[in-house]
């Protein structure tokens, strides 16, 4: 199937499909996750309303993962097979992959401030999620350091598919190393029989941002292809004026 | 292969004898940042005994990752490595000795350094062992995965900055189980072990990834 | 209408934790459709100039 839609023409048929249903499934959904999980779900009574925050921060770290691995996917199908569309995605992915962890982390701090009494705390979590920050960081940074084309793509592929085998050590390290360090008494968000009406606005809030995260790729992709056509083109149309450049005179504007 | 790992190593070893002293850069950030570190804790003995390992350990990890940002580099420049290949010779095998002569110029003056490091933050001398160890099971790593960073940065603008973040992320794991295995004392053979993979992973993994960027950046 | 977003005293944290959100979402949002847009009309401007 991947290779049936690495043809550009064929999968700009299907992400025309794809987009306005994304689009409006995501904007459904965050939008009545939103307004379910401020005003209508009932207060955890432990938390309180701070519990509230948990239908921004969770998608939010959630996708946010999915992205990386969705990230070093798409990089290994490039950097196997070559594929510029598998690249492109990748390349899509990085900055909302980045946002989405940025507002994880941030959501993160601002809801530790009430309920641990400290805007950040080195707990296994948070650090591995602010290494995944890093990463998608470091994979923007190394695209942005390489002109040619080959060479960024396959280098960037590289660096990503590292990441994705550092994650799952950095994890093992960072529970090991939090589990010493840290006194293990923080109150964990969750935790045992959290109501039916508390999950479902966070189950949809996960999808919503699945699908924006999936909106607002294949966007980014359609961008790029577009871009790549009107380059073709100008160069086409620069070829064509320069070797009949003796019988042509300039009257092209646009030249 | 063994030929090819020790043609580079003599080269890079030769090479450091001519260079005037440069290989001794890490050894001396090493001296500087222990002294630096005494000077922003203070003259109280008692609460740096505490952290000695940790800084240390840091200490190494930061002065082993100085001149990384030139192994590659240079060689990528100058068609050494184009020459390297088109003979047919390892690229597994340049990595490995590259690395191999950065750990003896750079990370064997840090290992005689850095007891009298420790001593100097207050650690006891019963903990000097632990730490040594633990110092000669990671260091492998630490240069094999900066290595890795400085492999695919190679030859890049802003290269230097780049290999910061790449590398960060890295060595965050032999970074957390060095300095474990170093305040848990030599009883806690487990975490050494741990560390001895993280190094063998880095050895196979790591020389094997940086040869492919490597060849990418030679395309 | 203030009551409604009166959240007790932690307020301000889950106030803002949306706020930021919806910011940094709708931020995302519209510098991608932005970026659409220029390079729909380029292509549309360079078809219609090449033929």
């Amino acid at each position: 199937m991947l290779s049936f839609f690495a043809n550009p023409i064929r999968f700009q048929s299907l992400a025309k499909w794809l987009v306005p249903i994304f689009g409006i499934t995501a904007f459904g959904l965050i939008v009545s996750a939103w307004i379910l999980g401020l005003f209508v779900v009932p207060i955890d009574y432990q938390q309180g309303e701070t519990f509230r925050i948990i239908y921004v921060h969770v998608p939010a770290v959630t996708v946010a993962s999915l992205a990386y691995a969705f990230l070093a996917s798409a990089s290994f199908v490039s950097f196997v097979w070559r594929h510029s569309l598998a690249d492109s995605a990748a390349k899509a992915a990085a900055p909302i992959g980045a946002a989405l962890t940025f507002l994880g982390l941030a959501t993160g701090a601002l809801w530790g401030k009430p309920m641990w009494g400290a805007y950040w705390v080195w707990d296994a979590r948070l650090t591995s999620t602010l290494v995944m920050f890093f990463l998608f960081v470091g994979y923007m940074a190394i695209r942005g350091a390489i002109r040619d084309e080959t060479t960024r793509a396959r280098i960037a592929a590289i660096t990503a598919m590292i990441g994705a085998l550092n994650l799952p050590i950095i994890k093992f390290s960072v529970d090991w190393w939090s589990s010493l360090h840290q006194p293990a008494s923080l109150l964990r968000a969750g935790g045992p029989g959290i109501d039916s009406s508390m999950l479902y606005p966070v189950l949809m809030a996960i999808v919503g941002y699945g699908c924006l995260f999936g909106w607002l790729v294949l966007l980014k992709m359609l961008t790029e292809l577009d871009q790549r056509r009107s380059l073709t083109l100008m160069r086409r149309a620069a070829g064509r004026i320069g070797s009949s450049a003796s019988v042509q005179t300039t009257e092209d504007p646009n030249a | 292969m063994i030929g090819d790992f020790t043609d580079i190593l003599c080269r890079d070893l030769l090479a450091a004898r001519r260079s005037g002293g440069h290989w001794a850069h890490g050894a001396v950030f090493f001296v500087m940042f222990i002294m630096l570190v005494a000077f922003a804790l203070g003259p109280q003995q008692s609460d740096r005994a505490l952290i000695a390992s940790a800084l240390v350990w840091l200490a190494a990890c930061l002065a082993s990752q100085l001149s990384l940002a030139h192994l590659f580099a240079p060689d990528l420049r100058d068609g050494t490595l184009d020459c390297w290949v088109s003979d047919g010779r390892s690229v597994v095998s340049f990595v490995l000795g590259k690395c191999t002569a950065h750990w003896i110029l750079v990370f064997i003056p840090i290992l005689l350094l850095a007891p009298f490091g420790a001593l100097m933050l207050g650690a006891p001398i019963a903990d000097l062992l632990a730490l040594v160890l633990s110092l000669v099971i990671g260091g492998p790593a630490l240069i094999l995965l900066g290595g890795l960073a400085s492999a695919l940065c190679a030859n890049l603008r802003g290269g230097g900055m780049l290999i910061v973040l790449i590398s960060g992320p890295l060595l965050a794991p032999p970074l957390i189980f060095g300095v474990g295995a170093a305040e848990a004392g030599l009883e806690a053979m487990a975490l050494l072990k741990i560390l001895g993979a993280i190094s063998l992973a880095a050895a196979v993994f790591g020389s094997f990834i940086s040869a492919l960027a490597l060849k990418t950046h030679l395309e | 209408m203030l009551d409604l977003f009166d959240f007790g005293k932690n307020t301000v944290f889950i106030l803002s934790c949306y706020g930021l959100s919806a910011g940094v979402i709708l931020a995302l949002i519209v510098v991608t459709l932005h970026a659409r847009k220029l390079t729909k009309q380029q292509l549309a401007e360079i078809i219609a100039n090449t033929e």
